[in-house]
């Protein structure tokens, strides 16, 4: 416990939540009948939770800086000897856990500014902020435990607040929350046992320390990898284990959605994948194979769900399953190029070059993508917040209400798009640069398809900004008064979309700041990527080039090239008439309103992909649903075998009972 | 099949048709009385285990009367004292267990109003 609250980064958070739901839990049942105590403990939870996450995030700043110069680390507590296994908690930093800090800390703070106003009116607020809390808490420390033990409690802590996070949401959301926590519950199950078996085969030392295992080369070694790439998979929200992120987006709160699942899930996930891919295994060519086809599976089958989704939410959560396809095309890339080094003797200084610059659009991507998706989510709470739906059919027009979520939406939307001179595009070229220089024939496959996937994005987010942003006004949209533009849920947009714009043109100080500290924690030698004055992305000595200055600059031109055009025209004062159709004024809110959301449903009936989405939309590709469907069978069978007769339970003991007797006599005879 | 082998085989058969009881009686009291038989039917396989025949022709009980003198005798003649011992605990432990079922036929009489096992199907899936 002193440990917990030393390490400030888990301790704030932790000490701040624990005294808020313990003054809920004092003055609770005072304060649910009068309202004017139950305001004013939501203000002191309010109050306390934003301080302590500001506390938290200027420690994680300064835990990064620090870590720059080598890993922090805390004296672990004394081991409790269970003797084949040894029970002990450590943590410490390097640049990977700090990136993961830093990041978590900074999103949850904007994520808490913005639920002041979000949230406000719900039931049992401060049990919110001190979940919320708890869950910094138990993020940040996953990502710098130095025990397995430590990481799979909190990685726990995180799945079980999550669970309960989602749950806050509106009652029918409540299945919805039980299948995120059964199928996260699984994959955390996977994840100890791929310990257990890793202890079992006497490759970890007793006190569990998430150290170097070594080659993935006999049986137990790969289950154990596959087993502990499952949980990660399933947190970071990735093909075949995605299912609960769009089951859970439609009724959980805003909010949580853009904290958990779009940010701090894809940290941990990631992470966790990392970790183990170049940390603790040397994954082989196979394996890593394997992570590449994931990657670019899930890109392309989750963007294409996305497109022709109706909701908000859950078009954005199908984008959340998407990028993570990027992230883990990335790390798959640069594991396939480090195992193929190795079986050839050594990686060379082109492998270790490629490796790095895949490892790096991986690792930037999964940083890039908190950021955006989560301001993503915060727009479509805003959007929410006026219309009260996120269902496309019934949204339009709200950009004069809200043109600063309009605005931020729109970066945020460009920059998942990959487009320059965004955040994503940086980490998406490095992605695509990794797969060119890996040389093999399944990274152009899987190039191809991320290409594709990014392309289906941009299409995809035209069509939010359409449904959601432009055209006219939706039913849903109130003509006049209600809420507007909220300045605290517009600021912590703002600065994520400013953060969007700064990551992609100072993409050389990012890399070199953020995630090369990082890759050299588990390994990865920050070959082949130059950062010369830090704005400018050189690869493998001019192989490829991002300037940044010279294409915004590029950009701007052409931005100004197109108002200069746009000018003239008007300068010729071309005749404006209203549009007429049908024999209605077009341009009026009232009767003429289209959405959006049939853009894409021509893809819906093109021959081959006809059946992907109707079997898509069914549920056949939902491991969660055909366990359900199988598990049920099975069960009914097994209940027709319980007739509530005594006589039968007993001969069945009696059965049974034969049965062990006779193999019991069969081994004592043969044993002699 | 030797005529030392008969005992044995009347104590499985007083097992056997204790099971049958248990098994197939559909009345909980014939259910009970069935287990006290296959109770008794195990009990007497023990001592029938512990039995030997004595010198003199007539069993000898493991009991010595006549002081250290005849302990020889003894050691020679009676039959063995460790499953009667047994039998003996056995014996109250069966007392215990069928009072504990008389008391839960009891509690199901109350509820269902009846001793037939196939109006008790609360089990059925």
């Amino acid at each position: 416990m002193e440990l917990l609250l030393d390490v400030r980064v888990i301790g704030v958070p932790l000490a701040a939540g624990a005294a808020v739901y313990a003054l809920w839990l004092l003055l609770g049942w005072a304060a649910r009948r009068a309202a004017g105590l139950e305001r004013l403990l939501t203000v002191t939870a309010q109050a306390v939770a934003v301080a302590a996450l500001v506390w938290a995030a200027a420690e994680a700043v300064s835990l990064f800086a620090a870590a720059r110069q080598g890993p922090v680390a805390w004296a672990p507590t004394g081991q409790i000897d269970l003797g084949p296994v040894a029970l002990a908690l450590g943590f410490r930093a390097d640049g990977l856990s700090s990136l993961i800090v830093l990041a978590a800390s900074g999103i949850a703070l904007l994520v808490a500014l913005y639920s002041l106003r979000a949230m406000a009116g719900r039931p049992r607020l401060p049990v919110y902020y001190a979940w919320l809390l708890w869950t910094v808490a138990a993020v940040n420390a996953a990502a710098m435990a130095t025990t397995f033990l430590g990481l799979i409690l909190a990685w726990e802590a995180a799945t079980v607040l999550l669970y309960l996070l989602v749950g806050m949401g509106r009652p029918q959301g409540r299945a919805a929350a039980m299948k995120t926590f059964a199928i996260l519950g699984f994959a955390d199950v996977c994840l100890l046992l791929g310990v257990a078996i890793l202890l079992g085969s006497g490759a970890l030392p007793k006190d569990l320390a998430l150290a170097g295992v070594g080659a993935t080369d006999s049986p137990e070694r790969v289950a154990a990898y596959l087993l502990m790439l499952a949980a990660a998979m399933a947190k970071a929200g990735a093909m075949p284990l995605h299912t609960w992120v769009p089951a859970a987006s439609e009724d959980a709160p805003t909010p949580v959605f853009a904290l958990l699942p779009a940010a701090l899930d894809k940290l941990l996930g990631i992470y966790l994948l990392a970790r183990l891919t170049f940390g603790v295994f040397a994954v082989g060519e196979a394996l890593a194979e394997v992570l590449m086809i994931i990657g670019a599976a899930t890109i392309l089958l989750a963007v294409m769900m996305a497109m022709v989704q109706h909701n908000l939410k859950r078009l954005l959560a199908f984008h959340a399953v998407s990028q993570v396809g990027y992230m883990v095309l990335g790390m798959g890339l640069a594991a396939w190029v480090l195992a193929a080094g190795r079986a050839a003797g050594g990686p060379t200084a082109g492998q270790q070059a490629a490796a790095a610059i895949a490892f790096a659009g991986g690792l930037l991507h999964m940083l890039n993508n908190s950021i955006y998706k989560c301001c993503l989510f915060l727009a479509a709470g805003s959007a929410e917040q006026v219309a009260g739906t996120t269902d496309l059919d019934r949204l339009g027009g709200l950009a004069r209400r809200l043109p600063v979520t309009f605005v931020c939406c729109l970066v945020a939307a460009l920059a998942i798009s990959g487009v320059p001179p965004l955040n994503g595009f940086v980490s998406k070229w490095l992605v695509y640069q990794g797969a060119l220089q890996a040389g093999s024939g399944l990274a152009l496959v899987c190039l191809v398809a991320a290409v594709f996937g990014s392309a289906l994005t941009l299409a995809s987010f035209i069509k939010v900004l359409h449904s959601v942003f432009l055209g006219t006004r939706g039913e849903a949209v109130p003509a006049e008064g209600g809420p507007g533009e909220s300045p605290s849920m517009a600021v912590p947009m703002v600065i994520l979309a400013l953060a969007c714009v700064g990551l992609g043109i100072g993409g050389g100080w990012a890399v070199d700041g953020l995630i090369l500290p990082a890759g050299a924690a588990v390994g990865i030698q920050p070959a082949g990527i130059e950062t010369a004055g830090g704005w400018d992305l050189n690869i493998l000595g001019g192989r490829g080039l991002w300037s940044p200055v010279l294409a915004t600059g590029l950009i701007l031109a052409g931005i100004a090239v197109g108002l200069v055009l746009y000018w003239i025209g008007r300068v010729m004062r071309v005749r404006v008439v209203p549009n007429f159709v049908g024999g209605e004024d077009a341009s009026s809110d009232a009767t003429w309103h289209v959405s959006g959301t049939g853009f894409y449903e021509t893809i819906r009936r093109m021959p081959g992909l006809a059946a992907l989405f109707r079997d898509g939309g069914a549920g056949a590709f939902d491991v969660y649903r055909l366990t359900g469907h199988y598990g049920e069978t099975l069960v009914g069978r097994l209940s027709a075998w319980h007739t509530g007769l005594l006589a039968v339970y007993a001969s069945w003991v009696l059965v049974g009972l034969a049965a062990l007797v006779v193999v019991l006599a069969g081994r004592w005879a043969g044993g002699g | 099949m030797t005529l030392a082998m008969l005992p044995y085989l009347l104590a499985f058969l007083l097992l056997v048709v204790g099971l049958y009881a248990v098994v197939a009686k559909r009345n909980v009291i014939k259910i009970i009385v069935g287990l006290a038989i296959l109770d008794y039917a195990v009990n007497l396989l023990l001592v029938l285990v512990g039995y030997r025949p004595s010198p003199s022709g007539s069993p000898m009980a493991p009991i010595l009367t006549g002081g250290v003198a005849h302990e020889p005798a003894l050691v020679a003649g009676a039959v063995d004292p460790l499953p009667q011992a047994l039998v003996l605990t056995s014996i109250v432990i069966g007392l215990s267990v069928t009072a504990l079922v008389v008391g839960l036929a009891i509690r199901l009489y109350e509820k269902y109003g009846t001793f037939d096992t196939e109006r008790m199907r609360n089990l059925r899936g």
